[in-house]
């Protein structure tokens, strides 16, 4: 699919406007707005997020922009697709009664999140020069048409069944791939031979994802649910201050007034440093909790390649071992008939080579219908397998089922039985040979890529974990500066009060 | 002599000389009766007494010249006082001098000290006084030590030397430390510490207090038990005097009939003050509450632990939220011992004043009482004089009488026997009601024009100790931001010091995306293995940022 030339071929950059405005100069992507507009069909109201780049303004509702992500995923197994802010739990639709989908500060903050996937994705080597991310950019284009045009409406169904490499000398071989030749593990299949930087990977990325969504996010939302009581109080003692100050006259009064401007502005300082807190610290370790899942289903994807070359190399041994006793049948075979031949004397013999023959050819059969299930027997997953043969393996094997039966009933020839046998064995090796030879280079070019994108995404966590860090550092040394301030001015009055 | 009198007596308050309207409908007296009350007075002062009636109620007349303390001078007061004991002297002093300067004098607390006194034990402080009150002998320090009990006599015997004026109270006793067994906490102790140090600056303040013999017997004495016990049995008398002027108890439901509007004032000031600095404490320690530290900063340690590409940095941060935390509460500490208190011990000044300015508002009852008294026993004695005169008042309590003289009358027995006994029985009464009006109507005066003064001094207190406070309040909030200031700054470099080392990598990936996919991936290779390379020779403690990358992939494994 990726080599026809009428279609777009992600490995040649598009150099459409959108791809020269997001990687010019001026290529930040911005959301500048979001306006309630209504769904005339169903009377439903929802948000509509104003985008703008260089000079091109486009609208989408946050469900464009949710299948925009999954096409990216669907286009880019292999590589780490930024998250799109949640949808609302059910929890928060119980705890705030009103609409959730008026809250105004909701609609901030998925304008804030929602620019920062867009600008994520186009920053993102390989997913800043997709097509269909541009498209979603373009101005005028009615969105559900690119979900149902080339190049998304040209994937497979499968997600395994693409060839994640873009290379063009694995695209060759597209036409083994149509025949559905190449298999589909199961969720829980275990590798035998994992790769061990993989299985690293995988550990650190389940660590990750855990931690994240269970230990930080959990305590970050604890701080700034405690900032934002600690506001309320401060307005609470404010107001006692500014009171306070009513009841007194004089120097007393002023500075306890300034006193309670000092209380007001911590107040103040502490809405806003909850609000700064949010957009720059809480935001960010959701997105990276949303992303280590990302990465999961990355690394679960390559891990699925990694079976599939397992299945057809453990099918490749079968037909080998199988071929192998053909070839061993054959040899005996050759063997007595020489025998035979050279010695013609003994007439009773005939009757042990075809014992031998019916033998072999007994054996022969049990191992042709036992091959293709035998890899899977062992790993007890018979449903599956069943789709599989059936799959590909299907007609082979009931071919030649059916011959050996017709072979064994009458037994016309078994040496030519055989010699067919044979051959179709080793065709059909290699054809497996062939399948092998395109997923295991599938897999190399998708690990390659699953690791540079992995590596990528680690010096992104980082660059975003010291700027959240630098960001929390600075907001809290702007709310002690503030601080500092008014309750230095509030020191100056105190001062005054004669003693 | 009669306008003088007149003002005495209509002017409840002492200080204001105001002539008293003599339409108010509330007016206790008639203007008969006043004449005939004071022509009273006028001849039992002649014989000459001294106004020593709080001291010696049953020396010489009882009857206390009220107007000598606006005109008697300093001069015969200082003459007298020679003759008085010292105890004396003080209540005489308070009586009779106007609006007394405090003297400069600075009483430091300090030093606690575990003393053993047989089984137990207990904190004995160093105090040393700096004044140039004249009574004590040097203006320098003389240090002496004083345990939490000698504190407590201190203030009782204040509190029964001067009981017009506000006693600073004593920081709290906290029997549960008792219990607990930490009263020898150091924690404690300073809090006492700073209570008593409270507590002697408002003495010290108190133009009254600080010149009273007790206190200068508390703060010299060398043999202090002994004269601590001296002092105590002449003090108490003062008291006991006080306690039969009136019965306090018979009228302490009693409202005060004609309400002093500064009085009034006074006391919705206090309250005021009361309420507020009570809502300032219960929130603040809510307040301090919720700014105790959480976990987040081990949150930020455990993230170091998986994070290892920068690890180091993350725990500096983690450290950062520590110190940030740690110097929030001890923001919250200080505020607590310097803010709090203070907030604290201002509440209980408050609560004394508001019990002397009841005690005043006491005095005012029991002279409007008694007046009433007696001017019921005038009108009685009126009528028996000249019946059926004031019958046009219509009073109701008088038909009784009334018609128990018309009962006389009827039945004629020795009308006029009868009628001259009852007569001599109202004058005795009349005779010693005026008395006890009189002695109310001093002590009531005496009160008020107290009162006036204690709030001054009260004000002056509070205002200076609310400075006191809110300015330790003010500094720690400045220390804390200034600390967190500095805290955050210095985390930013090393934040900063964060290594991205793919920067430039992956600015060559962009580029070359766009050219051919396969050789981004050689390139990027081939960085990593240089990274890899020129890693070991840098220093192991700077951030490894090539987790996933510290592998040679090797492609033709297969």
């Amino acid at each position: 699919m990726n080599n026809d030339p009428n279609k777009h071929n992600p490995n040649q950059p598009c150099q459409c406007n959108i791809d020269r405005a997001l990687h010019g100069p001026n290529g930040f992507v911005f959301i500048n707005g979001a306006q309630k507009q209504s769904d005339t069909p169903t009377g439903k109201s929802y948000f509509a997020y104003n985008i703008r780049i260089g000079d091109t303004e486009t609208k989408h509702r946050y469900s464009e922009f949710e299948s925009l992500r999954k096409s990216l995923v669907r286009l880019h197994p292999t590589m780490i697709v930024p998250p799109i802010p949640e949808k609302h739990s059910i929890v928060d639709y119980a705890a705030l009664q009103t609409r959730v989908k008026d809250d105004l500060s909701m609609v901030e903050k998925r304008k804030r999140m929602l620019q920062t996937f867009l600008n994520r994705v186009a920053k993102h080597p390989q997913l800043g020069h997709d097509h269909v991310f541009h498209r979603f950019l373009e101005n005028g284009v009615a969105w559900s048409d690119v979900l149902h045009s080339s190049p998304l409406s040209d994937l497979p169904k499968n997600p395994l069944q693409v060839i994640a490499s873009k290379q063009p000398d694995i695209a060759a071989y597209e036409a083994i791939l149509a025949n559905s030749l190449i298999p589909t593990p199961t969720a829980t299949y275990t590798l035998k031979n994992p790769d061990p930087r993989f299985e690293e990977s995988e550990k650190f990325t389940y660590r990750i994802a855990n931690y994240m969504s269970n230990n930080l996010d959990k305590s970050q939302r604890k701080v700034i649910r405690r900032l934002g009581e600690l506001a309320n109080d401060y307005a609470e003692l404010g107001a006692v201050y500014n009171g306070f100050s009513l009841n007194e006259t004089g120097a007393v009064a002023n500075a306890i007034e300034k006193i309670g401007q000092a209380v007001d502005a911590s107040y103040t300082e502490t809405g806003q440093m909850v609000t700064a807190l949010e957009g720059e610290f809480a935001e960010p370790i959701q997105e990276h909790s949303q992303f280590a899942h990302t990465i999961k289903q990355v690394l679960r994807f390559r891990h699925m390649k990694h079976a599939q070359v397992e299945l057809i190399e453990s099918s490749l041994k079968n037909k080998e071992e199988s071929l192998q006793n053909l070839l061993d049948i054959e040899r005996e075979a050759s063997r007595l008939h020489d025998a035979m031949t050279t010695e013609r004397t003994i007439g009773s013999n005939a009757l042990d080579i075809d014992q031998i023959n019916e033998a072999a050819n007994s054996h022969t059969s049990g191992e042709e219908s036992g091959q293709e299930e035998s890899p899977y027997l062992n790993n007890d997953h018979r449903p599956i397998v069943r789709r599989r043969s059936r799959g590909w393996g299907g007609p082979v094997q009931m071919i030649s089922a059916v011959g050996h039966t017709l072979q064994g009933l009458i037994d016309v020839d078994p040496a030519s039985t055989r010699h067919n046998q044979i051959g179709k064995t080793k065709d059909s090796m290699e054809l497996l040979q062939k399948a092998l030879e395109i997923t295991r280079k599938d897999l190399a070019a998708a690990s390659i890529e699953v690791q540079a994108d992995l590596d990528r995404f680690q010096r992104e966590k980082i660059r975003d974990l010291r700027d959240m860090l630098i960001a929390y550092a600075k907001v809290h040394i702007n709310y002690c500066q503030k601080n500092l301030e008014s309750w230095e001015e509030a020191r100056v009055e105190i001062d005054k009060i004669p003693n | 002599m009669n306008d003088e009198y007149d003002s005495v007596q209509w002017n409840v308050h002492a200080t204001t000389d105001a002539l008293p309207d003599r339409n108010d409908p509330h007016l206790m007296f008639s203007p008969n009766s006043q004449h005939n009350y004071y022509n009273d007075n006028q001849s039992i002062d002649a014989s000459g007494t001294t106004s020593q009636f709080y001291a010696e109620p049953n020396n010489g007349s009882p009857l206390a010249n009220s107007p000598k303390y606006n005109t008697q001078s300093t001069a015969t007061h200082s003459q007298s006082s020679t003759s008085h004991s010292p105890k004396i002297e003080s209540v005489q002093n308070e009586q009779t001098e106007e609006a007394k300067e405090a003297m400069p004098m600075i009483i430091r607390v300090e030093d606690p000290q575990k003393r053993s006194e047989g089984t137990s034990s207990y904190v004995a402080y160093l105090i040393a006084t700096n004044t140039t009150v004249q009574t004590f002998s040097s203006p320098q320090p003389r240090p002496v030590r004083r345990r939490f009990h000698d504190f407590i006599w201190l203030h009782d015997v204040l509190a029964l030397e001067f009981p017009a004026s506000v006693v600073p109270p004593l920081p709290e006793k906290h029997r549960m430390k008792y219990v607990k067994g930490d009263r020898f906490s150091s924690e404690f102790i300073e809090r006492r510490r700073l209570g008593l140090q409270w507590f002697m600056d408002r003495i010290a303040r108190h133009p009254y207090l600080q010149q009273s013999q007790s206190t200068r017997l508390f703060l010299e004495s060398a043999d202090f038990k002994n004269d601590q016990q001296a002092q105590s049995r002449r003090v108490p008398r003062v008291t006991s005097v006080l306690d039969t002027l009136s019965d306090t108890l018979l009228n302490a439901f009693v409202k005060v009939k004609k309400p002093d509007e500064r009085f009034v004032d006074m006391k919705e000031n206090v309250d005021k003050l009361h309420d507020n600095l009570d809502t300032v404490e219960k929130l603040y320690s809510r307040i301090s509450k919720r700014q105790q530290g959480n976990n987040f900063s081990a949150s930020i340690k455990g993230l170091s632990m998986i994070e290892k590409d920068a690890a180091q940095p993350l725990q500096q941060f983690a450290k950062s939220i520590e110190e940030y935390s740690i110097a929030m509460a001890s923001m919250n500490n200080k505020e607590e011992l310097h803010f709090l208190n203070d907030v604290h011990e201002l509440l209980a000044y408050c609560n004394a004043t508001k019990e002397v300015l009841h005690e005043r508002d006491q005095k005012q009852v029991d002279f409007e009482e008694l007046s009433n008294y007696l001017q019921r026993a005038i009108q009685e004695r009126e009528r028996i004089m000249y019946p059926g005169r004031n019958m046009g008042d219509g009073s109701g309590l008088n038909i009784t009488e009334f018609m128990a003289d018309k009962m006389n009358e009827v039945r004629g027995t020795d009308s006029n026997r009868a009628r001259e006994e009852r007569l001599l029985r109202l004058q005795a009464k009349i005779n010693e009601l005026q008395e006890e009006v009189a002695r109310t109507n001093d002590a009531n005066n005496y009160f008020s024009s107290q009162m006036v003064r204690e709030f001054d001094i009260f004000q002056g207190a509070k205002s200076r100790e609310l400075k006191q406070g809110l300015a330790s309040y003010a500094d720690c909030h400045i220390e804390f931001c200034q600390k967190g200031i500095s805290i955050w700054e210095n985390i930013i470099p090393v934040l900063e010091q964060i290594k991205i080392d793919g920067d430039k990598e992956e600015y060559q990936s962009n580029e070359q995306a766009s050219t051919s996919t396969m050789s981004v991936y050689e390139e990027h290779y081939r960085n990593r293995e240089e990274d890899a390379e020129s890693e070991e020779s840098e220093d192991q403690n700077l951030p490894n940022l090539n987790y996933y990358s510290n592998y040679n992939f090797v492609t033709d494994e297969y």
